[in-house]
């Protein structure tokens, strides 16, 4: 059977952005090995759910909301465990402890240090260009909380910028 | 507009950055700005943060995507029907007459007899074991796909040796292909697609001879365009994308030659080539 064009083009564009989205994923998850799975995930649930797709705006906005809500719902059906992503202060303790074992130079620590969704908003708006409005959409919370995240986001990393200059990398 | 007032500085000048404040808001802020030093000081952290957090996002483009991941996202088989066109769909209501439905049992009961009498008069089973065996097995499909991969896999191997014929010899090619094969063919031409042709060869596929077009990219990727007479009716299907581990193949058939065109897996427009390939060749 031949197959439908748009099914053909939404996988050749979901490879397209498969780097993007799997930044995106990382910001949520905060491990790559995670992140990776959720990206398999949505790409599956994309193609199936492809009729869903106008071909209008952006596909990543798009993909970026099913990636958030299936990253949601695993949350839910996990078992609550103890989780380093507390409040910024337990953050930046939990990371002055573990500095002496692990090179943190990294901004794979840097996104798991960070509290939940913080890395996330910064990447979507700071990053990619998003509005407040298209980010809190995307993130299924209210456009006030937005900039909060954003604030925090900034402080941590000029906080971070210190210790981390840029021409390291 | 956000109503800024009641969020604290970091986040109002978080706003202001960003150009998500209102024409009094920037106002207010700005006259801030210009007489409180530690407003000026944060704001400038604010700044520093978002350009030094922008370059470290950037570096996680730099890794590699795993292969893996691309070809979960080539080999997902979409779904069959759209929901969509079977929401639309009407619904049939069965609820016959009796006159109807004592047509309908009429009816059916003709057919069985129909049938009846056919089975019964039909050869024995034995019979046409017999005449079945005598018949020859249709190709085995998956064995020229399977020699089609392996040669691809040779081919990526020995870059500097792709081609028995070379595109220069373009007449050669055309001719030597078509008594070969069996089947008349054009070389399509897929420079628009920054494939450049480097030539062709002759494999075996299944133990019978399979035309190969040779066609490589400035990354040094290769793909081949595979071809070979065969009996399949015309109804196959066609355009199926299977991937063997890095290779991916696309397979269709058309006016009695069955098509393959194999490249890496990890290319996500080989469907769509495979598309143009068939209207050109």
């Amino acid at each position: 059977m031949r197959q439908p064009a748009t099914t053909i083009d939404l996988r050749r564009d979901l490879v397209g952005l498969l780097p993007r989205l799997r930044r995106f994923a990382i910001t949520l998850a905060g491990e790559v090995a995670v992140a990776d799975e959720l990206v398999q995930s949505v790409c599956q649930r994309a193609i199936a759910k492809g009729h869903q797709w106008s071909g209008e705006g952006r596909l990543e906005s798009w993909i970026y909301t099913l990636a958030r809500q299936q990253w949601t719902d695993d949350n839910r059906k996990r078992k609550p465990k103890a989780s380093v992503r507390g409040n910024v202060t337990d953050i930046r303790e939990a990371a002055r402890e573990r500095s002496a074992a692990v090179d943190p130079d990294t901004i794979h620590h840097m996104i798991s240090d960070m509290p939940d969704g913080v890395s996330s908003m910064f990447l979507l708006v700071d990053v990619e260009g998003h509005s407040y409005q298209q980010a809190a959409d995307i993130m299924g919370i209210p456009v006030a909380n937005v900039v909060s995240q954003l604030a925090t986001a900034r402080l941590q990393f000029a906080g971070l910028a210190g210790t981390h200059p840029i021409h390291r990398f | 507009m956000l109503d800024l007032r009641k969020l604290p500085l970091e986040a109002q000048l978080t706003a202001l950055l960003d150009g998500e404040v209102s024409p009094e808001q920037r106002h207010e802020l700005e006259q801030r700005l210009a007489s409180d030093e530690n407003a000026r000081r944060l704001h400038e952290k604010l700044r520093h943060g978002a350009d030094f957090g922008r370059r470290r996002l950037d570096d996680i483009l730099k890794e590699p995507v795993p292969l893996a991941l691309v070809r979960s996202i080539k080999s997902t088989q979409p779904p069959k029907t759209s929901i969509a066109q079977r929401a639309t769909r009407p619904q049939v209501k069965l609820a016959p007459s009796g006159p109807q439905a004592l047509a309908a049992a009429l009816i059916l009961f003709a057919v069985g007899c129909g049938i009846g009498y056919f089975v019964g008069t039909a050869p024995d089973a034995d019979e046409i074991a017999t005449t079945a065996t005598t018949n020859p097995a249709p190709a085995n499909t998956n064995d020229w796909l399977g020699d089609v991969t392996a040669y691809q896999r040779l081919l990526i191997r020995q870059p500097r040796h792709l081609v028995e014929v070379p595109a220069s010899q373009a007449e050669e090619i055309s001719s030597w292909l078509t008594t070969a094969i069996g089947v008349p063919f054009r070389v399509p031409d897929l420079s628009a697609e920054a494939w450049t042709f480097q030539g062709a060869r002759v494999i075996l596929g299944d133990s019978r001879p399979v035309g190969q077009l040779v066609y490589s990219n400035a990354d040094g990727d290769i793909i081949s365009i595979c071809f070979r007479k065969d009996a399949q009716p015309p109804e196959t299907d066609d355009f199926k994308e299977t991937i063997k581990d890095e290779i991916g193949l696309v397979t269709w058939h058309n006016a009695g030659t069955s098509y393959v065109l194999a490249g890496p897996s990890a290319e996500a427009t080989l469907g769509q080539l495979a598309m143009e390939i068939a209207t050109a060749i």
